[in-house]
């Protein structure tokens, strides 16, 4: 047996979660700045240029001025930096879930879930004899809302587009598979 | 698909929250609570008081030898930082099969399942566009369909017709493929909700 399925299977997990790339890049650029910053004023001092912004002796002398600041902007400050912390945290530790379904298989085979959405509309409008773009399905990951608008003064069969529409997505064999369920609007459309 | 450390993402993301979240504790506790705004005036006292040479002594310019360490520090953590964005992706390979055994090496070019694969799938009326490209995932290569479904295309069917494409070339070249396929709308995208008219 070659290794090739747990490459497979390393490779789905991977496109299932975010890479969480944009985030990352995004801080290290911030911090490089930051960093860049505290260097340059380093250099500045020891070649007795002036400061940009603040010598390092300022930047000392402000650090142990710290509790003599008003106290409201000391605050909100430490608030604000505490709050960007516990996202980057959350960043780092949350699953990152993408909106994609598994179809597995010898190939197997990830699915965005506008796809699943659209395959779902197309079920429920053949079964309401409607036109596609008068059906929405929202698809989530373990559950899918599928809401047809039927045409005024002719009725939909609710229970035929229902039936249609978990038969569709039970075909798909998704993974997670998905709950499906149909909103018909009280109110028609004039075709 | 590609080569981006993930794990390395989120350690650093944790680490800079950790730290920013800690940064923000200082002046949140500096006003709550009195005895460590007492303790900061005492000790800020003392060391600007009787501050070691290497910290108060200026060695060129205004620079004391702190400042020199924090300028060299601040180099090193630039070019990391800078080593850390560029590196990004990678991890795209030329090559569709790579193996050797007793008998012989084999090493089939990404050309040609590239070439069969969207020619053949880009003449279903399935999909509005095939992509072929490999990557290699720990050395092995891997490949890499993506096919955007017209709408209402059924996932299952798609997928289906996709590997049995798949199959047929393994057969053909005489090895087995590793391949993953990824499915796309082309449609209007929401974030975690796909929401298709």
């Amino acid at each position: 047996m070659s290794a090739a399925p747990r490459l497979v299977k390393r490779v789905v997990r991977r496109e299932l979660h975010s890479s969480r790339s944009g985030a990352a890049v995004v801080v290290a650029l911030l911090a490089l700045l930051a960093t860049a910053w505290i260097g340059t004023e380093a250099v500045l001092a020891a070649l007795g240029r002036p400061a940009l912004l603040l010598s390092p002796a300022a930047m000392a002398a402000g650090v142990r001025a710290l509790p003599s600041v008003q106290p409201t902007p000391l605050v909100v400050a430490g608030a604000v930096l505490a709050l960007v912390g516990v996202v980057l945290l959350v960043l780092a530790v949350a699953p990152g879930r993408r909106a994609r379904h598994v179809v597995p298989g010898t190939t197997p085979t990830v699915v965005e879930d506008a796809v699943v959405a659209s395959s779902l509309v197309r079920a429920a409008a053949d079964a309401a004899g409607l036109d596609p773009d008068r059906a929405v399905a929202v698809v989530g990951r373990r559950s899918a809302l599928v809401r047809v608008t039927p045409t005024s003064g002719i009725a939909v069969d609710r229970g035929e587009i229902e039936k249609a529409v978990a038969d569709r997505a039970a075909s798909l064999r998704l993974q997670p598979a998905i709950r499906t369920r149909v909103a018909v609007d009280r109110k028609g459309k004039i075709a | 698909m590609n080569a981006t450390n993930r794990g390395l993402n989120r350690l650093f993301l944790g680490v800079t929250g950790l730290l920013l979240l800690a940064a923000g504790a200082v002046p949140i506790l500096l006003v709550t609570l009195a005895p460590v705004a007492q303790r900061w005036r005492s000790t800020a006292r003392s060391l600007s008081g009787s501050a070691p040479d290497w910290v108060a002594r200026p060695v060129t310019g205004s620079a004391s030898a702190l400042v020199l360490g924090i300028a060299a520090a601040a180099l090193v953590l630039v070019v990391l930082l800078l080593v850390f964005v560029l590196r990004r992706g990678g991890g795209r390979t030329g090559t569709a099969v790579e193996r050797s055994d007793e008998a012989g090496s084999t090493r089939l070019d990404l050309a040609v399942p590239r070439a069969l694969l969207e020619q053949h799938l880009g003449a279903r009326d399935e999909f509005s566009g095939v992509h072929v490209a490999a990557y290699a995932v720990r050395g092995v290569p891997v490949l890499s369909i993506s096919a955007r479904c017209r709408r209402g295309v059924s996932p299952a069917d798609a997928a289906e017709l996709i590997g049995r494409a798949v199959d047929d070339l393994g057969r053909i070249v005489g090895a087995e493929l590793p391949a993953l396929v990824r499915l796309s709308g082309g449609f209007r995208l929401g974030r975690n909700t796909a929401r298709v008219a």
